[in-house]
């Protein structure tokens, strides 16, 4: 089954506001001695605005937005479809549009859509030519890899060699102060959840404080991880290790950049408590291929998935197991389909959809702590084309 | 769909995975010690089982070579008969279900260890004549006939003709790094087996001396998981695998996926089981492979079992494109070769 043609149908989607909302702004790490900057939103009041600049950049009128579709038209009986982004302006979509045509379209015309890996690698060495960043990688896998669930009635993970049918599932929580950080990480106890990661960057003291308070309040068997996100020196990534371990956490991730390899080398020899690293590398692109240096010096005991499409990220869990090492992070059917992703980091899934509701494509749900794909054997019908193509106000 | 009984048709090496539906998995040239092995110690982990479940079985049959002490090449024939059964499940041939990357596959030619320097050259001059991108030899003969055959060779085949040298692990370090510098100037391709697998240090002092690249790893035990330490401490420079010696078609994913995160080539061994059906999937589907290793142009063999054997011509081998394998078997044929079957 070939690929034949490229068209992306942009049409008016639904009116939104135009409304930005406040990050939170980026305050140094208390107490402020190690000059370093970090994300204020989480351990107090977000940065102070001037005055007016939230009132200037809010404007609850909805205007009109155009939803764009891709689609890699075969000459068998499925295509390849996915989102292609939405904007308020028709103009630009029809630019990403034509740039993503004329660009990547042909290097996909002809491919089989069952060769993954050639239009994988193609398109790995494409970013580095045409500066397009992984997204268009990650997309274009994913695409191919819901055709061949269509095509064999079969979600990915059970393509992919099922490994497992659920894995333990934990939830992010947050709050401005222990206290409540504490209580929110009771609710996530209370959700049946097996454990809970805070995003908490006030410092070693703070931390400290936190992870006493949480502990005393969760009980032992409950799993706490910590995600300081690149807030600590090396030294203070030590002391916070240490107060861990003593508080028998799970991993700390990102405690220093990732660029930071021989800081992390030295990390995961010190400490007992797993480092867990490599989520921004990932974000850049580099997995598997500066994994492997990070895996090869010992500098990092957990490796984050951000991979590039399914297939990346099997190479990166795969990688990583002939090391003997644990990945986090992966697509729902990455994770079940390899044995070394442990911990599944839950954000929105709900529990198992009735039945009618399910398709060989597959719903990951949590449910009972645990995380699962629920499936049948349904093909979902392919899309009205010629219906979207009148719909459409633009067909690239 | 459930595996209900695996049976070895014993001698012709036909092994099959019965499922509760028509369809079945198979995988040719299990030998004799592997088909006992496997109908003691591997039943149990198979039978009842979903073969979509291909990962979680893989984990299980790893866990088996430990704990039921099996031979390492036990494991591959398993593998294989999953690949073809969910291959032929989900209507698609082997190396598309795990993500195509070519239809055809170059070649070389592999010789055996000739009698004569002429023999060698004389070998090398044929294969190219037949349309092989390359020779590798099999010298055994010590350092200095292997220093003769790969001047003599080159100045058969001229200069845009691959050249490979496997020893076989018959060299000491100081003889390699000798021989490694004679294979550098006539522009050898690379330099396989020189030490012995377990001789980490050696085969790191080599890479690190020598540009030509060693390959090696065909016959460690211990899959991905010792071929990591080999690529870790930059010990060679080419990871060689193949079915069943390393293990099943999942193994050699996995090693070749992580030699590529390392940017070392995978480079698949020999023709492998079910007459080269295997490792055309395999070699089908990974990127950094850059030869099938052939004894022969023409037919690759396995008749009259096989009804569709593989052909190199041209000097390619194309994968077939069949559901699963592409494996078609001639059944009077395995019933005049089957003496028993092992199973239920």
């Amino acid at each position: 089954m070939q690929i034949k043609d490229v068209r992306i149908y942009i049409k008016p989607g639904a009116p939104k506001q135009r409304s930005v909302y406040s990050r939170g702004g980026i305050e140094k790490v208390p107490s402020g001695r190690s000059n370093m900057f970090t994300h204020a939103r989480g351990f107090g009041p977000p940065s102070a605005l001037p005055e007016g600049w939230l009132e200037a950049c809010q404007d609850t009128t909805e205007y009109p937005s155009f939803d764009a579709t891709l689609r890699l038209v075969t000459d068998g009986p499925l295509d390849a479809y996915t989102s292609f982004g939405s904007d308020f302006h028709q103009d630009d979509l029809v630019d990403q549009a034509q740039q993503f045509k004329i660009n990547i379209g042909p290097l996909l015309l002809g491919a089989d859509v069952f060769d993954r890996e050639f239009v994988w690698q193609r398109l790995w060495f494409t970013q580095r030519f045409y500066y397009t960043g992984r997204a268009t990688l990650d997309m274009v896998d994913r695409m191919l890899w819901d055709l061949a669930s269509r095509h064999a009635r079969q979600p990915i993970y059970r393509l992919l060699g099922a490994c497992r049918e659920k894995v333990p599932a934990y939830r992010n929580y947050s709050g401005d102060t222990i206290d409540e950080m504490v209580a929110n990480a009771v609710k996530v106890k209370e959700d049946g959840y097996v454990g809970a990661k805070d995003h908490s960057y006030r410092g070693v003291q703070g931390n400290t404080d936190l992870a006493r308070e949480l502990r005393a309040a969760l009980g032992g068997d409950f799993i706490l991880l910590h995600d300081p996100v690149w807030s600590y020196t090396y030294d203070e990534a030590v002391k916070i290790g240490r107060v861990l371990e003593n508080y028998n956490y799970g991993w700390i991730e990102e405690p220093l950049q990732d660029y930071d390899m021989m800081g992390y080398k030295k990390l995961c020899d010190t400490l007992d408590l797993p480092v867990l690293g490599l989520e921004w590398i990932g974000h850049l692109g580099g997995q598997p291929y500066q994994t492997s240096a990070f895996l090869a010096l010992q500098a990092v005991d957990i490796a984050r998935q951000r991979g590039v499409g399914i297939t990346g990220q099997i190479k990166q869990a795969q990688l990583a197991e002939a090391f003997g090492v644990d990945v986090h992070g992966g697509d729902p059917h990455a994770i079940l389909a390899v044995p070394n992703d442990p911990l599944f980091e839950s954000g929105g899934q709900g529990p198992r959809p009735p039945e009618e509701e399910l398709d060989c494509l597959g719903t990951a749900y949590v449910e009972d702590g645990y995380m699962g794909i629920a499936w049948n054997d349904r093909v979902p019908d392919e899309p009205d084309w010629d219906q979207l193509e009148r719909d459409s106000v633009v067909v690239v | 769909m459930r595996i209900t009984d695996i049976q070895i048709h014993q001698p012709c090496g036909l092994l099959r995975l019965r499922t509760d539906t028509e369809l079945e998995g198979w995988c040719l040239g299990v030998d004799e010690n592997s088909a006992a092995c496997i109908q003691k110690s591997c039943r149990e982990a198979l039978i009842g089982s979903d073969p979509m479940e291909r990962e979680r079985l893989w984990v299980e049959l790893v866990r088996l070579d430990r704990f039921a002490y099996l031979p390492h090449g036990v494991r591959g024939f398993l593998d294989v008969a999953l690949w073809d059964l969910v291959a032929k499940a989900c209507q698609v041939p082997v190396y598309q279900m795990i993500g195509g990357f070519r239809n055809t596959i170059p070649a070389y030619k592999m010789g055996g260890n000739l009698p004569t320097v002429a023999d060698f050259v004389e070998a090398a001059v044929t294969a190219k004549e037949q349309g092989f991108f390359g020779y590798k030899d099999h010298c055994y003969h010590g350092p200095e006939t292997m220093m003769e055959v790969a001047r003599a060779a080159r100045a058969a085949v001229g200069p845009d003709f691959h050249l490979m040298h496997d020893s076989v692990q018959t060299y000491t370090y100081t003889q390699a790094i000798r021989v490694g510098r004679v294979l550098e100037e006539e522009d050898y391709f690379w330099f396989e087996e020189p030490l012995r697998d377990y001789d980490l240090m050696g085969l790191k002092k080599l890479s690190d001396a020598l540009d030509i690249p060693i390959a090696a790893a065909e016959y460690l035990p211990g899959s991905a998981f010792s071929t990591s330490q080999l690529l870790a401490q930059q010990a060679v420079d080419i990871v060689r695998a193949s079915v069943p010696w390393r293990g099943g078609i999942t193994d050699m994913l996995k090693i070749a996926r992580l030699a590529e995160s390392f940017g070392v080539n995978c480079e698949i061994t020999s023709q492998g089981p079910s007459f080269g059906f295997v490792h055309a999937h395999v070699i089908g589907a990974i990127r950094n492979c850059t030869y099938f290793e052939a004894t022969r142009t023409g037919s690759q063999g396995g008749e009259p079992l096989i009804k569709n054997p593989l052909h190199i011509s041209d000097g390619h081998l194309p994968v077939p494109d069949g559901p699963g394998l592409g494996m078609e078997l001639d059944w009077g044929q395995i019933e005049k070769q089957t003496a028993t079957i092992l199973g239920a």
